[in-house]
């Protein structure tokens, strides 16, 4: 079984965390809250999603796998107010989930789980550097990237989290100092990535006072940050591009 | 499980070799390798097909998505990719050279998992590319330009040469339906009639290749018509003249032949779906046929062939033009359904109540037909006169043509009906002179006042056995500006690669071509050239596959040659 309440901008905000990398998901739920893994069609991006049970005003469920259409959840919750709630209740047998939002209520067909791709593996990576910053300063510097670049560049160096865009004539850089940064935990790395990713990921980021970046040489970075006042955690996962010279 | 790299291996060893009788073997050393569930997709692949051809579904990846997904994949950019391909003049190649390039490579998450990298797999191309047909939507781009990168990134450059073929459905090994038709027949030790046969029943020579695979001729034998799929249609040859055709005759079956469009109407209960010539599915785009059918069609299930007539408010034929319209519609089909009236004239019985009716006779299917259909306006089974008087005949003929249709059709009353056989026992009586139906491959940028358009067209005659377009000439004739301007937007979307003036297309349109003569040539890969040769239409009905064979310009050629050598003597 599956019942539950939520505020509808909280929803909102999860169904968009995950549709930046995928359009349908496999929902884990169990008794202590919701959880999602999945990796973008390209196996590029992954991300792991979790959401307390007490992030809920009312929550009741098994452990079990619903398959959901992001697409048509957005669409729904476009009908809704900032302070709505929205209920949902699964229907097993009709393979179908009750949604109401105010006085609207919708039936929403579910997706067989098995026709979505199967939840990644997630690597086991030990990356050296972690950067703490407020979201906003890194939605910033990938906003000025985008304007020159595909991609761009994050590492640091000595004590200093560098971000950098270099075009075909033009170069942006952005130097975030210790005093600048919440926190940091230095070695010298760098690796590079693409701007299609990492755009949609810092959006739901910079919702975040508080982002954690981990940085390896040539290596995947980790963006991890809290949602719903530190009852829901995020974590995307971004594969480099290699530099070949 | 087989790999994807067995798949582009062989692809790469057929595409070497010249002789039919050499690629059959290869292929057929092909399809006995794979396991059962690998063999529907490996069928289809070999040719250069996703989908069998019965099933309407396309892929839908266009050459900016294509590019777009090689762009990422590699690193280069778009600019680069489409530089390429001017250079390569073929997506395969450009697929290759992206890929080896490599410059600021996304990489995925396979470089940072401990296990080894499974290689792609044949079905895992086959399941990504079906993923990538059916997404729609807000964002469906997007999707299917990720899940491209995926496969492109899970390949070797080598594989990646085939798997962008694939993508835009062109393999170009030169393997068509009869060579796999003929390699299966070898792996599976079934005759190939029996192949050919289930084959044109059910459409699907993947269904056909795992009945062979799993019992051989007598599961291919298994094979039959199901209600709403398509059937290929039975057609007819051009007969001289009508004497001609009854001294080979004898009694005959004389019908209108209607100056419409063929159709092929599945009943299936409260269901009705309509299939053009192309067997695509144009239900949606002719409500009044199918509300007629569903009020005046005594079955619970059937297939019926037919011809769709656009009439006027005398009730003669339209131009052929306005039934195209028709069945291209996809919104405001019901106005247009009042402004362009059809009518259905029926004149064939495939299937009816769970049976096939193919192998009774004409005289037996038309007469059922008869009891089965309430005859009105908008759709009935047509007159048929059944007689050995070659009088009569010419009466019927002159009447069709005073009505404004084409001619008639001289049909033998024995015969069964034989799905897409062009064969003796249907002939077609035309006043006009042969044309032929020839697909446009190629064209060229005009000069001065044409310099925006494409001013001369190559056109090219088909080879069923290996799937190729053979080039026989050039047609820049009968072609007015106005026209031009319409066909070069066109083929602007069907431009593969270009090279200074020249440009070739994907090989989708198919031109009405008439001539004068066909004659020996060595300038062109077919062998022949046409002289004289003028556009008369654009054939919108026909697909490429369609399009006259390499088989029947030799026939033409031959016929004429001993009708010269009649008048001489």
């Amino acid at each position: 079984m599956f019942r539950a309440t939520i505020d509808a901008y909280l929803l909102r905000d999860s169904v968009e965390i995950l549709s930046v990398l995928v359009d349908e998901i496999r929902l884990r739920t169990s008794s202590d809250g919701i959880s999602v893994k999945a990796v973008d069609p390209a196996n590029v991006a992954m991300v792991t999603f979790n959401l307390d049970s007490s992030a809920f005003d009312d929550f009741e469920a098994d452990e079990s796998e619903i398959g959901l259409d992001l697409t048509k959840i957005s669409d729904i919750l476009g009908v809704a107010d900032k302070n709505d709630k929205v209920s949902m209740e699964l229907n097993e047998n009709s393979q179908n989930m009750s949604i109401n939002i105010g006085s609207f209520s919708y039936t929403l067909s579910l997706l067989d789980p098995s026709t979505i791709r199967s939840e990644p593996k997630i690597p086991q990576l030990e990356l050296p550097a972690e950067i703490i910053l407020n979201g906003t300063d890194l939605r910033r510097a990938v906003k000025a990237a985008e304007k020159i670049s595909d991609h761009m560049l994050l590492g640091v160096n000595d004590d200093v989290f560098y971000m950098e865009a270099e075009g075909d004539t033009d170069k942006v850089r952005l130097d975030l100092a210790r005093d600048q940064l919440i926190d940091l935990k230095p070695d010298d790395v760098r690796s590079l990535f693409s701007l299609d990713y990492l755009s949609d990921i810092v959006k739901p980021a910079s919702k975040s006072n508080e982002v954690v970046l981990e940085i390896g040489q040539d290596f995947p970075i980790k963006i991890n940050f809290e949602i719903a006042n530190g009852t829901g955690k995020v974590g995307y996962l971004l594969a480099p591009r290699i530099e070949s010279e | 499980m087989t790999s994807f790299k067995k798949f582009a291996d062989a692809c790469k060893n057929i595409e070497k070799i010249t002789s039919s009788l050499e690629m059959t073997d290869q292929v057929a050393d092909l399809l006995a390798k794979v396991d059962t569930d690998e063999l529907p997709v490996v069928t289809h692949f070999i040719m250069g097909q996703i989908f069998p051809s019965w099933s309407s579904q396309e892929l839908g990846i266009g050459e900016s998505l294509l590019y777009t997904a090689l762009s990422k994949a590699s690193g280069l950019s778009v600019d680069d990719i489409e530089n390429i391909v001017r250079d390569t003049g073929d997506i395969g190649e450009t697929a290759l050279r992206a890929l080896s390039k490599l410059s600021s490579n996304q990489v995925t998450f396979s470089s940072f998992v401990e296990e080894p990298i499974p290689q792609l797999t044949i079905l895992e191309v086959s399941d990504r590319l079906k993923r990538i047909a059916n997404v729609s939507g807000k964002g469906s781009q997007n999707q299917k330009v990720k899940n491209l990168q995926y496969l492109f990134n899970a390949s070797s450059p080598e594989e990646a040469r085939y798997l962008s073929r694939l993508a835009v459905e062109e393999l170009r090994i030169g393997v068509g339906e009869g060579i796999v038709r003929d390699a299966m027949s070898k792996a599976f030790n079934v005759p190939v009639e029996k192949l050919e046969r289930s084959f044109m029943l059910t459409n699907d020579l993947g269904a056909v290749a795992v009945a062979a695979h799993q019992g051989g001729e007598e599961e291919v034998s298994k094979l039959d018509i199901q209600v709403n799929r398509p059937v290929r249609m039975m057609l007819a040859q051009v007969t001289p003249s009508i004497e001609t055709a009854f001294n080979e005759m004898g009694n005959a079956a004389i019908e209108w032949k209607f100056d419409g469009a063929r159709v092929q109407i599945h009943k299936d209960k409260d269901e009705v779906n309509i299939f053009s010539r192309k067997l695509e599915n144009v239900t949606n785009s002719l409500p009044d046929i199918v509300e007629s059918v569903k009020n005046q069609l005594n079955a619970d299930t059937a297939i019926i062939d037919g011809e769709a007539v656009a009439i006027d408010e005398d009730g003669r034929p339209r131009a052929f033009q306005d039934i195209l319209r028709r069945f291209r519609r996809k919104y405001d089909v019901l106005s247009t359904s009042k402004e362009i009236p059809i009518i259905l004239n029926m004149f064939d019985l495939i299937y009816l109540d769970g049976e096939s009716y193919i192998d009774l006779p004409l005289k037996y299917r038309r007469e059922t037909l008869g009891n089965i259909v309430e005859n009105t306006k908008s759709i009935k089974v047509d007159k048929q006169v059944l007689t050995s008087d070659v009088e009569e005949a010419n009466r019927v003929y002159n009447n069709a043509l005073s009505a404004g249709h084409e001619g008639i059709m001289i049909k033998n009353p024995e015969s069964p009906y034989s799905p897409g056989k062009r064969g003796k026992n249907w002939l077609k009586k035309k006043p006009m002179m042969e044309t032929l139906d020839l697909v446009v491959i190629g064209g060229e940028w005009g000069y001065g006042r044409r310099a925006n358009l494409i001013g001369s067209y190559a056109i090219a005659c088909y080879d069923r056995d290996r799937g190729q377009y053979l080039p026989i000439g050039k047609v820049a004739t009968g072609i007015t500006d106005e026209k031009l301007e319409e066909l070069t937007s066109l083929f602007s979307d069907l431009i593969v690669s270009e090279k200074g003036r020249k440009i070739e297309f994907k090989p989708e349109i198919v031109f009405e071509i008439g001539f004068e003569e066909i004659q020996k040539s060595t300038n062109y890969e077919s062998g022949y050239a046409l002289r004289f040769p003028r556009l008369v239409n654009v054939r919108d009905d026909k697909s490429p596959e369609e399009s006259d064979t390499i088989e029947r310009i030799e026939n033409i050629y031959l016929k004429q040659r001993s009708r010269n050598h009649n008048k001489s003597s």
